[in-house]
């Protein structure tokens, strides 16, 4: 009799103490505000993924981890720059982790397969680069920050044939969406200034050798090849080696021709590519000066086109926060997110009601001494009409 | 004409790099039955080690040396160290190696960072030869020329010395090797590191071919290499240098001329020698 009275009590005590444990530990989450970031540490894209890394933690860093008074708490994942693998994550991060938000990741493939979910958990992704039409169209939850692929490349299309004076071009791209899309834009721009593409080639995924793509190129007035991470690496020597004269101007750089520590890599290669990036460390936009010293003083070395993504990127998402605070409803960070209108170090960042960045292509030619001096810019958005994405050039 | 040319040249030096990196895998497969899935990254390996000191010491020959020396040594702690308790267990092994496989390229992560290393070329090698409107690169036609050498040297080995013999009769009949006296084991190591060596080599030396050297190409690079043994036939430097030469000349030739197949056409290959020559183009019937 004695011993169940103990228990009895022992268990009275626990039901009253019980709603404090409970109200405390929804008090420390309140405190507390979740940041998932999943990015492409490993695989194919690993080099712009470990860059964009960099940033976002510079950019939390410099926010002190608070954000409304509250702690910030930034959980980053490696989707490995597989879609599988960043889908796991996902999953980890929303279910588990309880993030409010994700950052990144870069990869578009891995992108498409976040979405549905993330439509459905009601959990926004902030992209850092840019993505295709069809998560713009069907997507209510995915921000596409840099906008979509063929909108960011169209400003350089209008660049080779408007400042460059160029007439006809060739092109090669890696057979995928990334490589389609941006290629696409590049297209359509320069074929709306009057200029001709007289030939399109895709090369396969795995591809380290670019003599056969080389040899069938048509000559024209300039080659316009996308490379991005490792094919740069092979496709610039050998673009090289087997002579290829015709001036280069690249669509988008592949997070590689303005990124200082490839730059130091391929030395005279990148030499006179013109090429349009997201970000350069060599920009005059406000706060870059700062950031850029940061970053140097930080990392002991100047930032790449996806640092100054992840931490735009970083910069988005905590804007959005500071007006929920941290709290409310899905809908509501979703509604912040939208509406934000701020000045990163990649230039202004706004959104559509799509959710598509109205983005500013920054174009780059590499001097003789291998830094990256800004030669042209042009404004985009892009909007639904009827079921597809329309590109307008703004400014 | 010159378009030929330069295609024809383009798939010998791909091929020849090929045949260095199937050649140490075929050596395995044939005499030990071992399927050695990081035989890729012990190319990756050579690539980032020889770069690695050819870029400090500023001597292409060392850093050769060293490609070589790496990949031996990988071969070594993955024969003695793991894969000498699993004879006879091939899926083990294979699991294994696979694991070894993505400790490696982490480790590499981790040493040399996630960003690509460009090749180096010396300087006697660094021009390039005009072919009609093309130019082509000296060094590419040297890498013909060392890997047709290499492929002499190694069949000579394989075809008119003793340590030939042994190894061909290990391959054919291991229990009368052993029967007749012949301790295989050192031969088998001997084999597994030279095949990790030849790796080792092919890494860096086919790194201006292939364009540096990245973390990705560890995987590529092995079922590349199944594939050269699968076309070419297994155990043999004949069965090597035919596949490989034949999969590098298909390939860069359906790039040039049929662009819309070059993703298939390895597998074609494979699917072909599959069907109509199981052994491999000259493999044992």
């Amino acid at each position: 009799m004695k011993g169940k009275m103990w228990v009895l009590c022992a268990v009275g005590i626990l039901a009253c103490l019980f709603p404090a444990i409970a109200s405390y530990s929804s008090a420390a989450e309140q405190k507390e505000i979740r940041v998932g970031a999943i990015l492409d540490l490993t695989g194919m894209l690993s080099p712009i993924g470990v860059d964009s890394q960099k940033g976002i933690m510079l950019a939390f860093e410099k926010a002190g981890y608070k954000i409304a008074g509250k702690t910030v708490k930034l959980i980053v994942e490696d989707g490995a720059s597989d879609p599988n693998t960043t889908m796991d994550k996902t999953r980890k991060l929303v279910e588990t982790n309880k993030v409010q938000l994700i950052i990144g990741p870069i990869h578009s493939g891995a992108c498409a397969v976040m979405a549905p979910y993330l439509d459905r958990v009601k959990v926004p992704q902030i992209g850092i680069s840019c993505n295709n039409d069809e998560l713009a169209l069907k997507h209510k939850w995915m921000f596409l920050t840099a906008g979509l692929l063929h909108q960011f490349t169209y400003p350089a299309g209008v660049y080779a044939c408007n400042k460059m004076g160029y007439k006809t071009a060739t092109t090669l791209a890696t057979d995928y969406v990334a490589g389609h899309d941006f290629t696409a834009g590049f297209v359509d721009g320069f074929q709306d200034k009057g200029g001709k593409v007289i030939q399109q080639q895709w090369f396969p995924e795995k591809t380290t050798d670019f003599t056969p793509y080389v040899v069938s190129l048509k000559k024209s007035d300039c080659f316009v090849p996308w490379l991005a991470g490792n094919f740069a690496f092979s496709g610039l020597r050998q673009f090289k080696e087997l002579g290829v004269k015709m001036p280069i101007i690249e669509p988008e750089d592949g997070g590689v021709t303005v990124s200082p520590p490839a730059i130091k890599e391929l030395g005279n290669l990148v030499k006179d590519i013109t090429t349009a990036a997201i970000y350069a460390y060599t920009l005059d936009t406000p706060g870059n000066k700062e950031f850029v010293q940061a970053y140097k003083d930080k990392y002991n070395v100047l930032p790449g086109p996806m640092s100054g993504g992840g931490y735009s990127s970083a910069q988005v998402a905590m804007a959005a926060l500071e007006k929920t605070r941290g709290q409310g409803k899905p809908e509501d960070l979703l509604e912040a997110i939208t509406n934000v209108s701020i000045m990163t170090v990649r230039g202004p960042i706004s959104y559509t009601k799509e959710h598509v960045g109205i983005s500013t292509t920054w174009i780059f030619k590499i001097d003789e001494n291998l830094v990256p001096q800004l030669v042209g810019q042009g404004r985009t958005r892009a909007d639904k009409v009827g079921d597809k994405m329309v590109v307008k050039l703004i400014e | 004409m010159d378009v030929l040319a330069v295609v024809i040249l383009g798939g010998l030096s791909y091929g020849v790099v090929l045949f260095l990196v199937g050649m140490g895998l075929s050596l395995v497969l044939g005499l030990m039955g071992i399927v050695n899935a990081a035989h890729g990254v012990l190319f990756m390996a050579g690539a980032y080690f020889g770069l690695a000191v050819a870029k400090q010491t500023g001597h292409f020959w060392l850093g050769l040396a060293a490609a070589m020396a790496i990949g031996a040594l990988a071969g070594l702690v993955i024969e003695r160290g793991l894969l000498r308790r699993l004879y006879n267990h091939q899926l083990e092994q294979i699991l294994v190696t696979f694991g070894f496989m993505y400790i490696v390229t982490n480790l590499h992560l981790w040493i040399y960072g996630p960003r690509p290393k460009s090749a180096l070329v010396p300087q006697a090698l660094a021009g390039s030869i005009l072919i009609g409107q093309f130019t082509f690169p000296v060094y590419r036609i040297a890498v013909i020329f060392a890997g047709g050498l290499l492929c002499l040297v190694l069949w000579y080995l394989q075809e008119k010395t003793k340590v030939g013999a042994i190894i061909r009769a290990g391959m054919d009949d291991p229990q009368m090797a052993r029967g007749l006296g012949i301790n295989l084991t050192p031969v088998n190591v001997g084999a597994f590191c030279l095949g990790a060596g030849l790796a080792g080599f092919a890494g860096f030396a086919g790194a201006p071919v292939l364009g540096g050297a990245n973390l990705a190409t560890g995987t590529e690079m092995f079922f590349t290499a199944i594939a050269v043994c699968i076309v070419g036939g297994v155990g043999s430097v004949q069965g090597a240098l035919a596949g490989a030469l034949l999969i590098g000349v298909a390939t860069i030739f359906v790039g040039a001329y049929l662009p819309d197949m070059a993703t298939y056409v390895t597998y074609m290959l494979m699917v072909i020698v599959l069907l109509f020559r199981p052994a491999g183009l000259l493999g044992a019937k």
